[in-house]
């Protein structure tokens, strides 16, 4: 809030502001969805922030409760639309907590090829988007020049581009199809050079970072208190990665560095997301090097029933840590299903960043917190 | 040159206006009268800016869930392009579009504002369902909070299925509406 | 499950909270003491739970049982406290105050099953304000959208 600037300071206007309240959304260009956002203006500086979310709730924990597990899979597909894998990943690995069930080793090397693929066509849109917000349409263009390239690959691996369904109970649906070493190779051997166009482009652009150095600065106590995850909190300078911390699938045999952020403004919030793409990157490499022979899916039952229990596994998704908490009974239907969403959570803590700053900074520091509507509301 | 047959040179003549292009009636040399027949056509006024209007639809950026990213970001990507048939304004207001282009799921709490947003487009206005939410509530349409397909709320021109349709597909859906706009036989696609 | 120093903690302080039972893989506590507990795991040098990361209930239909998922950022453990609480008294004391991200998850509790949090306004956030029922409760009745 110190570093707001008050035209009243500067001008030596004796200018009047007036209270008001204005709407935005659920229909609006930058909020990332049907997401609305009940602004308090004092003047154009916000003074309250009452988000409203619930416009895209389909009722998926209560539909999973009617579907078998497998039948379960497209559900998690929809959640966070733009990470399909790594929501999937996170649903299986929960129902093979339950049965006990060990994937073999060549389906894990696929799988975390799969998330670490889907995690930079994620992160490639949250920073295509972050761009137009800032008013710049070529950033977005040029980040979907590499994502159509991944979608390319998911629709190779899956025969979808976007809701994949690709992981089963056990292990993955399919191997990859021989085309698709060649086209992933030639992929990793543009990424760099496209991830040093958009650090030109957008991360060195002055306007870009005048926008968001600085603004809506989240310190780790809050984060924490909050219980925000992923690059929002690695940006607030916490190192909590669960690929690291808590290693899942195979993510141990793997070498790769959780970049962190400094002040915790938007643009360290946007710039650890680039960073966290060219890990991706490495790890994709070394998953192809070390990819062994084998069969990509366990022996499972036909009909998946675990015994009654419940259980809670947590993987790092795109968008920060998604959870999955399934109670079973006994039967092939769970008896419940819960989602720990990350951008549900992140955005209690939007309130708490919003307060002081104008209104364009509110559609900076929505950006930089990078939600999608299909998580939030489940 | 024509042969003309039957009754006298001047009713022939007549009868080839009623069927041919106006510019007949000031010259028969033939070379003119094709490019004419190519370049210059004479029908109502309506007719006319239906022509326009299929060529320039202005989209309106309501994109709700999942088909929102390969409905209305899809096609605006370098690969696919819409602009290359006039689409590529993308106004947010409905004051300044024509296509509604329902990209995702409707649920209960979003279907006033989905109404309240199309009454405020002007005529004409068109509304395309995209994904199998918009036609028919998808695979969400057990649930308590889905409106299960969008013509329940307002009145649906073409309906693109997939889940979600690829870019394309929704490009193939523009392009019917366009279709249906200017009034050209093709309307129904099976593809 | 839980990690051997926080249960010796628990232990400790057990002694003093009659209804805390530490179990092979969850913490039970009445919601009489769940406040206390709370704050102990939160406070306490050797637990320091200092990020809550899921809170959710389920309904079993004689009861409820709200799920609290707790990491220590400090330590690195886990740990996973449920409370029962009686389906026609679903009541149970609010943890906004001891970690805010309870916030938004409490409220969804309360919209989806009806767990009514004491100590702050329980207002939806997933439904619209009239919506007459709590639809995760499994008596829940809807008529379904599909035409048939």
């Amino acid at each position: 809030m110190s570093t707001v600037f008050d035209c009243r300071d500067r001008l030596d206007l004796d200018l009047k502001t007036d209270r008001y309240v204005l709407n935005m959304g659920p229909q609006h260009p930058a909020t990332h969805g049907v997401f609305r956002m009940i602004l308090t203006l004092d003047g154009e500086v916000v003074v309250d922030v009452e988000p409203v979310v619930g416009y895209l709730h389909r009722g998926v924990e209560k539909l999973a409760e009617a579907r078998t597990y497998t039948q379960v899979i497209p559900y998690t597909d929809r959640l966070d639309y733009l990470a399909a894998m790594l929501n999937n990943l996170g649903y299986v690995q929960a129902v093979e907590k339950m049965l006990g069930v060990e994937v073999p080793e060549r389906a894990e090397y696929i799988r975390v090829i799969c998330c670490e693929l889907n995690r930079i066509a994620s992160h490639l849109v949250s920073v295509g988007t972050f761009s137009i917000e800032m008013g710049g349409f070529t950033g977005f263009m040029y980040t979907f020049r590499e994502r159509e390239r991944i979608m390319d690959l998911l629709e190779m691996i899956s025969g979808s581009r976007m809701t994949v369904s690709f992981m089963r109970v056990g292990g993955v649906a399919d191997d990859l199809p021989p085309e698709f070493f060649p086209a992933v190779k030639s992929l990793l051997k543009d990424l760099p050079a496209a991830f040093d166009e958009y650090d030109g482009l957008i991360t060195g652009n002055e306007i870009f970072q005048a926008r968001t150095k600085f603004v809506g600065i989240l310190d780790p106590q809050t984060a924490i208190n909050y219980s925000v995850s992923g690059p929002v909190l690695r940006a607030s300078g916490v190192n909590w990665d669960l690929r690291k911390k808590r290693p899942y699938s195979v993510y141990d045999r793997f070498d790769f560095e959780v970049p962190l952020g400094e002040r915790g403004d938007s643009f360290d919030r946007f710039r650890i997301r680039i960073e966290e793409m060219r890990q991706s990157a490495r790890i994709i490499q070394q998953a192809l090097d070390g990819l062994p022979e084998g069969p990509v899916m366990a022996k499972v039952p036909k009909v998946i029933k675990p015994p009654a229990q419940e259980v809670y596994h947590e993987i790092e998704g795109a968008r920060g840590i998604v959870g999955y908490y399934l109670v079973s009974d006994g039967s092939s239907k769970p008896y419940r299903m819960h989602v720990r969403r990350p951008s549900f959570i992140n955005l209690g803590v939007v309130a708490e960043l919003c307060r002081g700053w104008k209104i364009a900074d509110v559609v900076a520091i929505l950006g930089s917190i990078d939600v999608v509507m299909g998580e939030v509301d489940c | 040159m024509d042969v003309i047959n039957g009754a006298g040179k001047d009713a022939a003549r007549k009868s080839k206006i009623r069927e041919g292009h106006a510019i007949e009636r000031l010259t028969t040399d033939r070379v003119v009268v094709e490019e004419a027949k190519r370049l210059i056509h004479i029908a109502p006024l309506e007719k006319i800016l239906n022509l326009a209007r299929g060529y320039s639809f202005w989209p309106f950026g309501f994109g709700l869930a999942c088909c929102a990213i390969e409905g209305l970001m899809g096609p605006n990507d370098p690969r696919f392009d819409w602009s290359r048939f006039g689409y590529e304004p993308m106004r947010n207001s409905p004051r300044q579009s024509d296509v509604m282009i329902v990209a995702g799921t409707v649920t209960k709490k979003m279907a006033p504002f989905l109404v309240r947003l199309y009454e405020q487009m002007s005529q004409p206005k068109w509304v395309i369902a995209m994904g199998s939410c918009a036609i028919a509530g998808g695979p969400f349409v057990d649930s308590y909070y889905v409106v299960p397909g969008v013509d329940k709320l307002v009145p649906v021109d073409v309906y693109v299925p997939g889940c979600p349709p690829r870019p394309d597909a929704l490009l193939h859906g523009m392009l019917l509406l366009r279709d249906k706009v200017q009034g050209r036989k093709s309307v129904i696609s099976h593809a | 499950m839980p990690d051997e120093k926080v249960a010796a903690r628990l232990a400790v302080l057990a002694a003093g909270v009659p209804s805390l039972a530490v179990g092979a893989d969850a913490v039970t506590v009445d919601r009489g003491d769940l406040l206390a507990v709370m704050r102990f795991l939160k406070e306490d040098p050797e637990c320091a739970f200092d990020y809550l990361t899921d809170l959710t209930a389920t309904d079993y239909t004689d009861h409820f049982t709200v799920v609290y998922h707790l990491v220590s950022f400090v330590h690195g453990h886990q740990l996973t406290v449920r409370c029962d609480i009686p389906r026609d008294d679903p009541q149970i004391p609010t943890v906004m105050d001891i970690w805010g991200g309870a916030d938004f998850q409490e409220r969804e509790v309360f919209d989806l099953l009806g767990v009514v949090f004491t100590g702050r306004e329980n207002s939806r956030i997933l439904l619209h304000e009239g919506f007459k029922g709590h639809p995760l409760r499994k008596d829940f009745e809807w008529v379904g959208g599909r035409e048939s």
